[in-house]
């Protein structure tokens, strides 16, 4: 003879409805709300890197502080932004001084002093960094340092990816 | 005859809070965030030309037999200067470039000489850029990992660069 259930078993089933509780997911999004904010508002110094090159990796952790920017990449040699010069076009030559790169830095050297001299506050600062592609040459990136140096660049810092460790 | 609320009912009421807005609000933040965070860490190295060197070390550029000096040929490393009895570093079995024994050879020399900072770095024209700043971080600084905390010591942190002529 099969066994009915309790009357008292009845009751207790039939007053269920499902809630959803959504008060973990809550918890776990608010953690990960916080945890990326964080990350977000330390990224403040750091600045773009370009697609167009890979930095080499570094046990460097010193910070980055924004300055003017030269990137030599594969192909092109680019100034905060700008395109200065084709690499082909400068790789062949004898001469350390890369003739467009003075130019074009001695204008931006101009700028600064131009700067400081109207608002008195402002650092002159000779500041530059260098991106570079892992792959170029010594040679170029020492006539990159070579040419920064004639222009009065002379505090350089070389880019790279924190490996730490 | 009004009927006082059960103990069941009131407590059904207090969990009533809607939650769906706010997971709304964090369902279109958490996406926008992990799109701008940016989790390749970038640093700099500190390069310094010659004659501009920290003020503090102008008194070592006058006897070049105090700074050391390093060679990174075809072979492997070489020294001179203040490493100049260091053994060469050949490059490996492999033929790759031996940057931990090269490490530990420039550590040994750093415990010999505390107080000396200043490094040259000597390359060939054609040496690829990673090249380079695996040989500066091979002089810069040693890190150590005793039961896996990670101590760094810094060797010669006051790295010029140059270009060396063929050897």
């Amino acid at each position: 003879m099969p066994i009915s259930p309790s009357k008292k078993h009845r009751f207790k089933r039939s007053p269920t409805v499902a809630y959803l509780s959504i008060t973990s997911l809550m918890d776990m999004f608010t953690i990960i709300l916080l945890f990326l904010l964080h990350g977000f508002s330390q990224d403040e110094g750091a600045f773009a890197i370009s697609q167009k090159l890979t930095l080499p990796v570094s046990t460097s952790i010193e910070a980055v502080r924004p300055k003017l920017t030269i990137q030599i990449t594969e192909k092109e040699l680019i100034i905060e932004g700008k395109k200065v010069s084709d690499i082909d076009a400068i790789a062949n030559e004898e001469d350390m001084l890369i003739s467009p790169l003075y130019e074009n830095l001695t204008e931006y050297a101009k700028r600064t002093v131009f700067i400081a001299s109207v608002n008195p506050e402002t650092e002159l600062n000779r500041e530059v960094i260098i991106q570079g592609d892992k792959g170029i040459p010594f040679r170029l990136l020492e006539r990159v340092m070579f040419t920064c140096g004639l222009v009065g660049y002379n505090n350089i810092s070389l880019a790279v990816l924190s490996r730490e460790g | 005859m009004a009927r006082r609320p059960t103990r069941k009912r009131h407590s059904a009421g207090m969990e009533d809070l809607n939650l769906t807005p706010v997971m709304n609000v964090f369902i279109i933040l958490i996406p926008f965030l992990l799109l701008t965070t940016v989790f390749v860490k970038t640093a700099i190295i500190n390069v310094y030309l010659p004659g501009n060197t920290p003020e503090r070390e102008q008194t070592d550029r006058a006897n070049s037999e105090r700074i050391l000096t390093l060679h990174m040929t075809r072979d492997g490393f070489s020294f001179s200067g203040l490493g100049k009895e260091i053994p060469p570093v050949k490059k490996d079995n492999s033929g790759s470039y031996d940057f931990g024994l090269l490490n530990s050879r420039v550590a040994a020399l750093k415990e010999r000489y505390p107080k000396h900072e200043e490094a040259i770095i000597l390359f060939a024209p054609d040496t690829p850029y990673e090249l380079v700043i695996k040989a500066m971080d091979a002089t810069r600084e040693v890190a150590t990992s005793k039961q896996g905390k990670i101590t760094r010591k810094t060797l010669f942190p006051v790295i010029s660069v140059g270009e060396h002529t063929k050897l």
